[in-house]
């Protein structure tokens, strides 16, 4: 077997705020292989931010990602490599494309120069080369009359645009693995598609693995193969696409899905009863537990192993 | 076409809100009309010096520099602004004063601006012990009496144009450094500063290219207030004898032996008053204007 691209070996990322210690990211397992996309689900603050901003070692103070955890990136351990070596690998071996459009461009320069910039950072190109370059790159992802946009400011772009703009940006160095976390969010719904299509059609020309954070469920089974289901730091389910909507295993994914607007069946939705916990005092056991069913007293006192139910499909429930 | 798109730099959009804000501000026009005047002048005086040794204005008005028999005339036919006691016309000598005051004024707050802009950038974008070492030694500065500072400064190293220059500079930095730091504290929590990061940018290459332009135009505004106040420093430094030494003209100089003189003859001091309190208006009004041109909230939506 070869080896995986990105292998993410018991990941924790902690916050130490005055108020305590927040567990953003818990023990977090998974591999991609190159070629592949995987999705990863859940709520706001279920860590899905976190853990790809985790693998681009964009942890900040107070935020810490804890000794022990291990990214294994095309054999290296990214966890152990010096900041300006992390640098070259950051929009060259690995890019990522962040949520808000609006604000992802610096509004004070032109998207050419910021483009070119990009360019120029990780490849020894000239400025007429980096220029000709960035038209190309506009070309590719769909924005009409490039040699004349590359000199608009970012407001004069709408949000689809600059998002493609961002994409631009992040394939520019034909990364080995993009990161778009919630990239279609800030968008409206005819824009989403097209943004996805956009990303799927570049996945498949340049051949690079894509981690694609949501909380859309709807979207995700366009673009990926294989999500990862993540609720409070950790992974309560993991599965192949189709196979894991189709026939959700955690009581978690199925509350996701059932809280799905379905515009051919009318009635009531239903939401997953209660809120997110509060990250500095989780509940015990199963994390889901207090918002859970099928909860037991078993489900307050462990955690639930993270058990192979069969080939490819995940799960941490003692349902199970 | 890549050849003219590579030194394409399109107007930036800032040079647009001066611009709409000065064709409606006629306080800062008219400050503006002063500034290009005593520009005008400093230039003209510049080259009449260097290349000419003094013959068009002395063909024109008087030398600046010739001592005459008619002491402390007042202003008539001959002497617009009148004579002081060495009977040097003093119109020659405002308008030769001007050079010191564009000179001193500028490259005092380009000192300041280009040390305080960094200072405060770098404090602002790094945070925690940077930020404490940093700002606590611009506070400092800034709770030290500001020209009893420049006069120890002064009065150590020597009074000379260089150090008047410096001395001024260090005392307006701190203005600079806090208004740049408070804003790149809010432009580095920005989404680009983090997609420049993710993209693999050096924190060097951020502050440069993402947050000091983004963060400039309110040093612009502190800059241009700020001209006023160090022709004003440095006036007062000459009028203390601290300051630009004499051969040399500078207002403040003619100032200070106005004062001795002031009950025979006002003039004296009154023309170089003139100047510095015009010089110094002309740039808090265009100061002001060019900060209602930056203040999004004065901005309506279609003059953008």
């Amino acid at each position: 077997m070869t080896d995986p691209l990105l292998s993410v070996e018991n990941l924790r990322t902690y916050f130490y705020t005055p108020y305590g210690v927040v567990k953003a990211v818990n023990g977090v397992n998974f591999e991609l292989e190159s070629g592949k996309a995987l999705g990863i689900i859940g709520e706001s603050g279920s860590g899905k931010t976190v853990t790809g901003l985790s693998i681009m070692r964009l942890i900040f103070p107070p935020g810490k990602i804890l000794k022990g955890s291990r990214i294994m990136f095309q054999g290296e351990d990214l966890l152990l490599k010096p900041e300006n070596e992390m640098r070259s690998v950051r929009g060259n071996r690995i890019s990522m494309v962040f949520q808000d459009p609006m604000t992802s461009l610096n509004p004070v320069f032109t998207i050419g120069e910021q483009l070119t910039r990009v360019i120029q950072t990780h490849q020894d190109l000239t400025k007429k080369e980096a220029i000709e370059k960035a038209i190309t790159l506009l070309k590719e992802v769909g924005i009409s009359d490039p040699e004349k946009r590359i000199k608009n400011y970012p407001h004069q772009f709408s949000g689809g645009m600059r998002q493609r703009v961002l994409i631009a940006m992040a394939i520019s160095c034909h990364p080995n693995l993009i990161i778009a976390d919630e990239p279609t969010t800030a968008l409206d719904v005819t824009t989403q598609a097209k943004i996805i299509e956009l990303l799927k059609d570049l996945q498949r020309k340049i051949g690079t693995s894509l981690i694609f954070i949501t909380h859309d469920l709807a979207l995700i089974s366009e673009i990926v193969s294989e999500v990862i289901v993540m609720y409070c730091g950790m992974i309560l389910e993991r599965g192949e696409v189709d196979e894991l909507l189709s026939e959700p295993l955690h009581p978690y994914t199925e509350g996701l899905l059932h809280s799905l607007p379905d515009v051919n069946i009318k009635g009531d939705l239903q939401p997953i009863e209660g809120t997110i916990p509060s990250p500095i005092n989780p509940p015990s056991g199963c994390k889901f537990h207090p918002r859970c069913k099928h909860a037991t007293v078993e489900c307050r006192e462990d955690v639930p192993e993270f058990k192979k139910i069969r080939s490819d499909r995940y799960v941490s429930c003692i349902l199970y | 076409m890549s050849e003219k798109m590579s030194v394409t730099m399109f107007k930036k959009p800032w040079v647009k809100d001066i611009s709409i804000e000065f064709r409606s501000n006629i306080p800062a026009l008219f400050g503006l009309f002063l500034i290009f005047l005593l520009f005008f002048s400093a230039i003209f005086v510049t080259i009449d010096s260097t290349f000419f040794d003094r013959k068009i204005i002395s063909t024109l008005i008087a030398d600046p520099l010739e001592m005459t028999p008619d002491t402390y005339q007042p202003p008539s036919k001959d002497h617009w602004f009148g004579t002081d006691e060495f009977g040097r016309d003093i119109l020659a000598r405002v308008i030769y004063g001007s050079q010191t005051a564009v000179i001193v004024g500028i490259s005092s707050v380009g000192f300041s601006f280009v040390f305080g802009v960094l200072i405060g950038a770098i404090a602002g974008f790094y945070g925690g012990k940077v930020d404490h070492v940093l700002m606590r030694m611009v506070e400092v500065l800034y709770s030290i009496p500001a020209l009893a500072f420049a006069l120890f400064i002064v009065a150590i190293f020597g009074a000379n144009i260089q150090n008047v220059v410096i001395a001024v500079g260090i005392i307006n930095m701190p203005k600079f450094a806090r208004v740049i730091r408070s804003e790149v504290l809010s432009i580095k929590e920005r989404e680009f500063v983090m997609a420049a990061r993710a993209l693999g940018l050096k924190n060097s290459r951020i502050i440069m290219d993402h947050v000091i332009p983004n963060a400039i135009t309110s040093a612009l505004v502190v800059a241009t207030l700020s001209i006023g106040t160090a022709i004003l420093d440095v006036a007062a430094l000459s009028f203390l004898g601290f300051g630009v030494q004499p051969p040399t003209i500078s207002w403040g100089l003619m100032l200070s032996s106005g004062r001795e003189a002031l009950f025979i003859d006002p003039y004296l001091a009154f023309f170089p008053g003139l100047a510095i309190f015009l010089t110094a208006m002309s740039f808090n009004l265009v100061g002001d204007a060019v900060r209602d041109a930056f203040d999004p909230k004065l901005k309506t939506r279609w003059n953008r």
